[in-house]
């Protein structure tokens, strides 16, 4: 919100004030300053003139040379424009002076004639001309006013004000106004309110309004307040420089003095206002009422609106002639034939104001004042103040009396508060004095007994309700950075991490130093993507997927049930720009739908791995392998099966099984899917459940004594059909090889010219050992042949002749 | 006989010293002590020699033999060395060729920042805690004291799944599901975790991001108590020098609620771009939990306080490593991963 600190100071005297510290101290008691903007800080030495005489330039058909008495002297000036004649009062920019942009004027000759100083435009003046009317800003600005020739310019532009742009906090709808801001100000700098006299007397004007109009509210929930006057139309013109001004800089357009003076008691009050054409009213009464489903009525900017029983609408008795706190009907709009007008000063619930400018989809700015809450309290001063004002600009005569339907009234609250508990909540120690004392700054009457503050909250503080929000109204006056910083005391607690969380950061760190790169993606997937991993329509990926109800598009519609899109989506992304090689790894969690409304969706945590460039189908074993190794699964447990998953290709993927469980799978991508995703050829990924390769780890390591007799060693090497699984020889050797055989590794895996087509050689390294005592040729060849035996009747396969 | 001695002994004694190499030592060594040797030839003549004069000259012939093999053996250790020397020549190498160093990956800086904070606060007694994403609205706003009519309720602002499950848009339902869990205090958690909001995606909106939460939970926990911890905990962030600034703001859950500021962190407090010249950052949001929250939870607001805090982890890291646009952290390309090694 805007706010003019000349319009301020009206309220409340901070002129010794430097601006930039206003704004600290401001921000530090509450509301916090956003923008500072000094109007016409650029501007130096601009002066009213007055046109004397206009010829024209003899050497130039579009310049003009006039004759501008500043004062003190007259000056010759060249100008251009065409909009001025002799007796215009205009502000002269004289030599030295300085204008927007940083423009200097000096003493110059423009086609030969002399020209000592311009004469100015709005926007040359940095006025903010997209609110002002065209006459005003086009050409020369004309002075409406009779002002003393020569003073300064300045504050007569409204540019000697500064902006304060703050942002105020949802629950503070009394700041939104100049006196509720000059009310923070004056708590915060200790100084004294000046609120305006407002001084109506209702019987020295004409007629009486109770014989011209009735008020019934039929929606008191809605509507608790409604407040009426009526005057009638001396004179419409516009509204003075001072008035127009303080709008302008406050972002409003000034239209005519009696529109303005409903956007300056809002401004100024926080109370918005809005004035009727009494004849065109109709009728002699207002009823306040919920619209009806399907009911029309066209508003002040031309647009037509279709309303429904949520909007709430003044009428005629009949027909809406305004959308209440949204804006006006075109029905009863002030033109410059209204003889009599209706100022209507109501309060409205914000929720129903709420609803209805979402539906419509337009908002003004009295409905932005009534979505926040108002005090019901200001509608009978608001109203007073209008009338007065428009009977201080000689605009309207007042007619006698006033309506006041005031049904809801807000309840009077009092908070008690003991003044130890707030110095011990907050951490200060000060006298139950100097709380009383913030408070009342406030305007919260506050009385004291025994050490017991009771305030009597006012009708506009609706958000003070607890001890707390007292104590936070002392505390930020107090100032919060005055506050100690201190320790916690109390007992101390635990902390750290869970095992699980601790066994998450050990893998992460693995993968890292193991050259793959951490990635995280969105939670959002979608049906199309689901699919492009090659699977059917009825894959659980996609029946047990969470819809979201409004998503952001279709593609960001499911929540993921699987990180895969998002792993092979950045391999793409990576690929496609020319970065030859990577592997990642995300560790998220992916949601399944849980099947019963009454519970949360299933969400389970998962590792994702992806890769490409010179990698095969083993460089990603590696990692799974690396990753059961950090769980200190040993590599027995963990088996490798072939899976059917229509991602990958189906001779190169693996089903990872550790004691029965499935805990992942992985493989070369599908071409299928490769090209779905724009992936080379050669990409692999897999996705594992981290949760369960937790629940499977050992968590423990157990020192085992160092072997203290040595071992032997002993090779062989298999000839082996070529689609006989490794782990098939490897299973039997182990089997076979019993307690001493320590080790079995594959060293040579073998296909050529030296085996026979269809066959390959297999090589393993075996590896004996016995805690107690050093083994025998004997003992060994024994534990051969019968690993040999078992491989040649089981598998069927014998040593290779060499 | 005594001559000869003194002669081979002079003589070879002299060529040892002389010898440059294992090979020629050798060599001298056999000419000298060798089965043809000079000194044995000489040696095995003493036999000739009569019974007085055998004492006088073999103790000669013992000095002898002594001060050639301790030559010899002199010399080898010498030559040993200056083969040593020799070979250290030739294996000489340009040692500012590149190592063979192993290629690393990296950390996600969000993941790294998450651990830095969460490291900070286990230093003071906290625990971290996780939560569901898909939360119930019950959780993500009532409880949270946050009004049925609130904005941020509505479906332009929060993901819906369903009428009563939301995609959290705060990580504060994880400090209800820990209150309402133990409900007994004392209580210190930081809460990370992914939050939902619905924004289009830009260069500094995102409609996925982190956040991370802090609640304190215990008898007699002071405003004093949330300004002292969160100053430590900017101090241990940012650097020793770090200031920070409360502002009074408003939150629903907590009350009085305040904005924290800390000098900004790429000047120092000076004035950059980055701080828009005020020299400060706004960092978190934070007050004194509010008594309508402690008591849905089941906590006891007149015997116990608390304060929470929160912090948008994603801003915190651009802000910190300098990077431009939110959407690179979506992204993954590598040459933006691998500058967080």
């Amino acid at each position: 919100m805007h706010v003019s600190l000349e319009w301020l100071k009206e309220f409340v005297d901070i002129g010794d004030i430097d601006p930039v510290r206003y704004c600290d101290e401001m921000t530090m008691s509450g509301s916090k300053v956003e923008s500072l903007d000094i109007l016409g800080e650029e501007i130096e030495k601009v002066v009213v003139g007055k046109i004397i005489k206009i010829e024209s330039h003899p050497q130039a058909d579009k310049l003009v040379i006039c004759q501008v008495d500043v004062g003190d002297q007259t000056l010759q000036i060249v100008t251009g424009a065409d909009n001025i004649k002799q007796g215009d009062k205009i502000p002269v920019a004289l030599p030295g002076a300085k204008l927007v942009g940083g423009l200097k004027i000096k003493k110059t000759k423009l086609r030969g004639v002399e020209s000592t100083g311009m004469l100015c435009s709005a926007g040359e003046l940095g006025m903010k001309t997209s609110l002002m009317p065209k006459e005003e800003t086009e050409g020369i600005f004309i002075f409406k006013e009779d002002y003393k020739l020569g003073m300064d310019a300045k504050p007569l532009l409204g540019l000697d004000d500064i902006i304060v742009e703050f942002e105020l906090t949802a629950n503070r709808p009394d700041c939104h106004s100049i006196i509720g801001m000059a009310r923070e100000t004056s708590a915060t700098f200790d100084r004294h309110l000046l609120m305006p006299v407002i001084d109506i007397d209702d019987n020295s004007g004409v007629g009486k309004i109770d014989e011209k109009l009735s008020v019934e509210i039929l929606d008191t929930q809605a509507c608790p307040r409604y407040v009426a006057r009526m005057m009638n139309v001396k004179s419409i013109g516009p509204s003075p420089a001072w008035m127009a001004r303080r709008l302008l800089n406050c972002g409003i357009r000034p239209i005519n003095v009696i529109v303005d003076v409903t956007n300056y008691v809002m401004l100024e009050t926080g109370q918005p206002l809005h004035a009727f054409d009494y004849a065109k009213l109709g009728s002699d009464k207002i009823v306040v009422r919920s619209a009806l489903k399907g009911e029309k009525t066209t508003t002040l900017d031309g647009s037509e609106r279709i309303l429904d029983e949520d909007a709430l609408v003044i009428t005629n008795g009949d027909i809406p002639v305004a959308i209440a706190g949204i804006m006006g009907g075109e029905n009863s709009e002030i033109g410059s034939d209204t003889e009599t007008i209706v100022i209507e000063s109501a309060n409205f619930e914000k929720n129903r104001i709420r609803n209805t400018t979402k539906k419509l989809n337009f908002r003004t700015d009295s409905s932005t004042k009534f979505e926040k809450g108002i005090d019901p309290e200001l509608a009978g001063l608001a109203a007073d103040r209008a009338a007065q004002l428009l009977i201080e600009l000689g605009a309207c005569e007042l007619i006698n009396g006033k309506i006041d339907a005031y049904v809801n009234k807000p309840d009077t609250k009092e908070i008690k508060v003991e003044s130890n508990w707030v110095n011990e909540f907050i951490g200060i120690d000060i006298t139950v004095e100097e709380m009383t004392e913030y408070l009342e700054r406030l305007e919260l009457a506050a009385s004291i007994e025994g050490g017991v503050i009771t305030v009597k909250v006012p009708t506009f503080r609706q958000d003070l309700d607890i001890k707390e929000d007292i104590a936070e109204e002392i505390a930020r006056l107090y100032g919060y950075n005055n506050i100690p910083n201190t320790v916690i005391s109390g007992t101390a607690t635990e902390g750290g991490r869970s095992l699980s969380q601790k066994f998450e950061n050990d893998v992460k760190d693995t993968l890292v130093n193991n050259n793959l790169y951490e990635i995280l993606t969105y939670s959002f997937t979608s049906r199309n993507k689901l699919m492009d991993m090659n699977l059917s329509s009825d894959d659980d990926l996609l029946n047990d997927s969470i819809e979201l109800i409004n998503p952001l598009g279709e593609e960001n519609s499911l929540m993921r049930t699987t990180l895969l899109p998002g792993m092979l989506q950045v391999i793409s992304h990576n690929y496609n720009r020319n970065l030859t090689e990577g592997a990642f790894f995300e560790f998220a969690v992916k949601y399944k739908n849980a099947g019963d409304r009454d519970c949360l969706p299933v969400e389970t945590k998962s590792l994702s791995l992806g890769m490409y460039g010179e990698k095969d189908f083993f460089s990603i074993k590696g990692i799974v392998e690396l990753i059961m190794e950090k769980a200190r699964i040993p590599s027995q447990r963990v088996e490798y099966l072939k899976g059917a998953l229509p991602t990958y290709h189906p001779n190169r993927n693996a089903i990872i099984v550790v004691e029965g469980q499935e805990i992942g799978y992985f493989g070369e991508v599908h071409p299928k899917v490769c090209k779905n995703y724009d992936l080379p050829a050669k990409t692999y990924c897999g996705e594992l459940n981290f949760k369960k390769i937790f629940e499977l780890s050992n968590k423990e390591i157990k020192f085992e004594e160092l072997p203290r007799y040595p071992g032997i060693l002993r090779d062989l090497a298999f000839l082996a059909e070529e689609m006989l699984p490794a782990r098939k020889i490897e299973d039997t050797i182990r089997k076979n090889g019993g307690n001493l055989l320590k080790d079995v590794v594959l060293f040579d895996v073998y296909q050529g010219s030296q085996i026979q087509k269809g066959y390959k050689s297999m090589a393993y390294s075996l590896y004996f050992q016995a805690r107690d005592r050093t083994l025998t040729d004997d003992e060994i060849r024994a534990v051969m042949d019968k690993i040999l035996d078992s491989c040649k009747n089981e598998l069927g396969i014998s040593l290779r002749d060499a | 006989m005594k001559e000869q001695l003194m002669a081979v002994k002079e003589t070879f004694v002299e060529e040892i010293k002389r010898a440059d190499s294992s090979d020629k030592l050798e060599e001298i060594r056999v000419r000298v002590s060798g089965k043809k040797g000079a000194l044995t030839l000489l040696l095995r003549d003493m036999g000739k020699l009569s019974k007085e004069e055998r004492p006088a000259v073999g103790k000669l012939a013992n000095e002898v033999r002594e001060a050639i093999e301790n030559t010899l053996a002199d010399q080898k250790e010498r030559i040993i060395e200056m083969e040593h020397e020799r070979q250290f020549e030739l294996e000489a190498i340009d040692i500012t060729l590149p190592g063979k160093k192993p290629d690393i990956g990296s950390h996600h800086p969000l993941n790294i920042v998450v651990k830095d904070l969460s490291d900070i606060f286990i230093g003071l007694g906290f625990s971290v805690e996780e939560g569901p994403e898909i939360e119930w609205a019950e959780y993500n706003f009532d409880h949270l004291n946050i009004p049925k009519d609130h904005t941020s309720r509505d479906h332009q602002d929060t993901f819906y799944v369903d009428d009563d499950k939301v995609l959290r848009t705060q990580t504060s339902p994880i400090q209800i599901r820990t209150m309402m869990k133990s409900q007994a205090p004392p209580i210190r958690i930081l809460a990370p975790g992914r939050v939902y909001r619905s924004d289009e995606i830009d260069a500094t909106h995102s409609p996925v991001f982190h956040q991370a939460e802090g609640l304190v939970i215990d008898e007699n926990i002071t405003m004093s108590d949330l300004k002292g911890t969160l100053d430590l905990f900017a101090k241990e962030m940012f650097g020793p020098d770090t200031k920070t600034k409360f502002r009074p703001h408003q939150f629903y859950f907590t009350e009085p609620s305040a904005e924290m500021d800390v000098t900004c962190f790429i000047c120092h407090g000076k004035g950059c771009r980055v701080c828009q010249n005020t020299g400060w950052i706004e960092i978190l949001g934070c007050g004194m939990v509010h008594p309508n929250v402690l008591e849905v939870c089941g906590i006891d607001s007149a015997k116990y306080s608390g304060f929470a805090f929160g912090m948008g982890l994603d801003r915190i890291a651009m802000i910190k490593y300098g990077i431009s646009d939110l959407r690179l952290m979506f992204e993954n390309d590598i040459r933006f991963l691998k500058q967080f090694r």
